[in-house]
């Protein structure tokens, strides 16, 4: 595990209040940092606000007041079309129910960033794609993802938020629709990916296995976060 | 200049420049969006997704295409088919009246109870130098439905392009028209009055002697007969056969004897002179009229009608246009959760408008080319019809401006979808469109 000490942050959340729909506070944080090149966990009961804060990483939960600094610039300011661009190239997401498009292969799903990325980089992003398919044993590359069981709609999902080879890996329960042994190797398929290669995970998770492996745990409750380890 | 340069090019050429550009310019940007974004994988997935929705998408611009393909191309060819059956007929000349009835009657043969003419108008017709011939028409009679004419050699001629010494060697001998069943040899026997009437039967024989070429007239559908046939079963007289249209005094002191006709189809030596003859006939005791020209002043009158039916053809296309693009709204609105995983992924708004433009561009182009071709079979099958009916050659044609007016509704369409993929494109999504 590496030193939290050490590590530059990459987000900090300061004075951060996130709202529910009505408008009532869900979940509020004085003060939390995220370092760069760690795996970072964010745990808690159902409705503590875990996957709302995943999103407001993101910039795709602007139901908030305070800010969230990533890489010194407050998310909170950006439009969304920077919002987008960033996401696009600093961001993989990891959805908790997949959100793959059924009718696509799994290829033309996990290759989705190369649809409108820049043509000189499609041929790279499709080789990654390749690559991470073949490491996650996605054998059936041309049926449709509606034909595919839910393990392997899961590793399709993770193989396209690793795809764009973004530094910053935010996954929404991503164990949770796999038995335990598959769980634990994608973890271990997770890590390599990001905070083997220096890069960034940051997930929500109730999973124990994945709190265990997390450099630094969050742990989100009656409205408030605070660090566990 | 380049005012300048567009004027000095042909209609046609200019007909060709705006269609290519109507084509291609559609084409080019649907192919620059391509190069920008890779859009036909989720093209084809959503397509394949929504298959009944996308085929009636496709199905509803194909009939509303085809639709004003049948209606341009039928009316066009109804006129020119009409025009061109009138074209051997330079002048008629019939006994005070309606024009109209006088060339539905001569032209197209229609069951038309027209006044008679005095022989001495025919006679006077005969006397002029400028006339080739003017061929007296009689008709009201038919035989197995088909109508009987008499008239003379000359006119005979002139209908087929066929020269001929003599058409007739016998009173008793008829022509059939093309489109005729009867065979060189058949006898027939006349029957009085028109096919609807309760009509008699003649007791002349008339013998078929030759079969005519085709005129791409209502006279392909009759059989013709001399003159004095008609006047011999009506009991009028018993004329001995001169099938010349024009000529000398004698001819004209005979034509005085012989009865009234409906009508003469006059041809002059130029058309200065069919001028002349229009104002010398139009006169107390007849009347002389260009069939192309009553012809024109009747397509003017439906021709108004034609632009209204035309109008709501077009308007019915925008409509069914609209619907098409609330569809393709309404069916993006259903792919929401679609677009909300785009947004997330960090898809730009461009590449979204481009998804949602490209699916639509791709349903209305299937629809129209389905149009086109449907519009065409619809106009060859209807204008079979139509010649059936009107026994008037109609051949359809799909002509340069027909298809432009194709392509600008596919362009309009085009930039109408602009609408559905904006709004789409637009939305903002949360965490929870997807959570």
């Amino acid at each position: 595990m590496a030193d939290s000490t050490q590590a530059v942050d990459l987000y900090r959340l300061h004075q951060l209040t996130l709202n529910r729909g009505g408008g009532s506070p869900l979940l509020h944080v004085d003060d939390a940092f995220f370092p760069e090149g760690q795996f970072v966990c964010l745990t808690g009961p159902s409705g503590a606000g875990k996957s709302s804060l995943l999103f407001a990483l993101a910039g795709l939960n602007r139901n908030l007041s305070g800010s969230i600094m990533f890489h010194g610039s407050n998310l909170a300011g950006l439009s969304s079309t920077e919002l987008a661009a960033l996401r696009r190239t600093s961001l993989g997401i990891v959805f908790q129910h997949f959100q793959l498009f059924d009718e696509l292969n799994a290829f033309d799903n996990a290759s989705m960033q190369a649809l409108w990325g820049a043509r000189s980089n499609r041929r790279k992003v499709e080789e990654r794609v390749g690559e991470l398919l073949s490491k996650l044993q996605i054998n059936d590359l041309s049926s449709p993802c509606a034909q595919l069981s839910g393990g392997e709609r899961q590793r399709v999902a993770v193989a396209r938020a690793l795809a764009s080879n973004a530094s910053v890996l935010l996954a929404d329960e991503p164990t949770a629709s796999l038995d335990r042994q598959t769980g634990a190797e994608l973890i271990t398929l997770l890590m390599d990916n990001t905070v083997g290669i220096g890069r960034t995970l940051i997930a929500c998770s109730h999973d124990p296995a994945m709190v265990e492996r997390a450099d630094s745990v969050w742990s989100l409750g009656d409205g408030g976060m605070q660090r566990i380890r | 200049m380049f005012s300048y340069g567009w004027d000095s090019l042909s209609a046609s050429t200019q007909d060709a420049l705006v269609l290519i550009v109507l084509i291609l310019l559609p084409l080019g940007i649907l192919w620059g969006v391509q190069r920008r974004f890779r859009l036909m994988p989720v093209v084809t997935g959503l397509l394949r997704r929504h298959k009944q929705a996308a085929t009636a998408i496709v199905l509803l611009i194909g009939l509303a295409t085809a639709v004003t393909v049948v209606f341009t191309v039928q009316e066009k060819a109804l006129k020119s088919g009409s025009a061109q059956a009138a074209d051997k007929f330079d002048l008629i000349v019939a006994a005070p009246g309606s024009q109209v009835d006088g060339l539905l009657a001569t032209v197209y043969l229609q069951p038309t109870a027209l006044p008679l003419l005095p022989a001495s108008v025919g006679a006077e017709l005969r006397r002029q130098a400028d006339v080739l011939f003017a061929a007296p028409v009689g008709f009201g009679d038919h035989a197995q439905g088909y109508p009987l004419i008499g008239t003379t050699g000359d006119l005979v001629s002139h209908l087929t392009n066929t020269v001929e010494p003599a058409w007739f060697d016998r009173i008793d001998q008829a022509l059939a028209g093309s489109e005729t069943p009867f065979q060189i040899g058949d006898i027939i026997k006349a029957q009085h009055g028109h096919v609807s009437d309760d009509s008699h039967e003649h007791q002349d024989e008339l013998r078929v002697v030759r079969r005519l070429p085709v005129t791409g007239t209502r006279w392909d559908h009759a059989l013709v007969v001399p003159i004095e046939a008609l006047w011999k079963m009506h009991g009028l007289g018993d004329f001995a056969l001169n099938q010349q249209g024009g000529g000398d005094s004698s001819a004209t002191e005979s034509v005085l004897q012989q009865p009234g006709v409906p009508a003469y189809i006059v041809v002059a030596k130029n058309t200065g002179a069919l001028y002349s003859l229009r104002q010398q006939f139009n006169a107390r005791d007849s009347m002389a009229f260009f069939p192309a020209e009553t012809l024109s002043r009747l397509f003017s009158v439906l021709g108004s009608v034609a632009d209204v039916v035309g109008v709501l053809t077009l308007l019915t296309q925008l409509l069914v246009g609209l619907a098409v693009l609330l569809s393709v709204f309404i069916l993006m609105r259903s792919l929401s959760a679609r677009f909300a995983t785009l947004f997330a992924l960090g898809a730009p708004a461009s590449f979204r408008f481009s998804l949602i433009w490209t699916y639509a561009a791709v349903l209305i182009i299937a629809g129209t080319v389905l149009g086109l071709g449907l519009g065409w079979v619809g106009a060859n099958g209807l204008a079979s019809w139509l010649s059936h009916y009107t026994r008037v050659s109609v051949e359809p044609q799909l002509s340069l401006v027909n298809v432009s007016l194709v392509a600008l509704f596919l362009n309009a369409m085009l930039i109408l979808a602009c609408l559905p993929a904006w709004l789409v494109a637009r939305q903002q999504h949360s965490y929870q469109d997807f959570s």
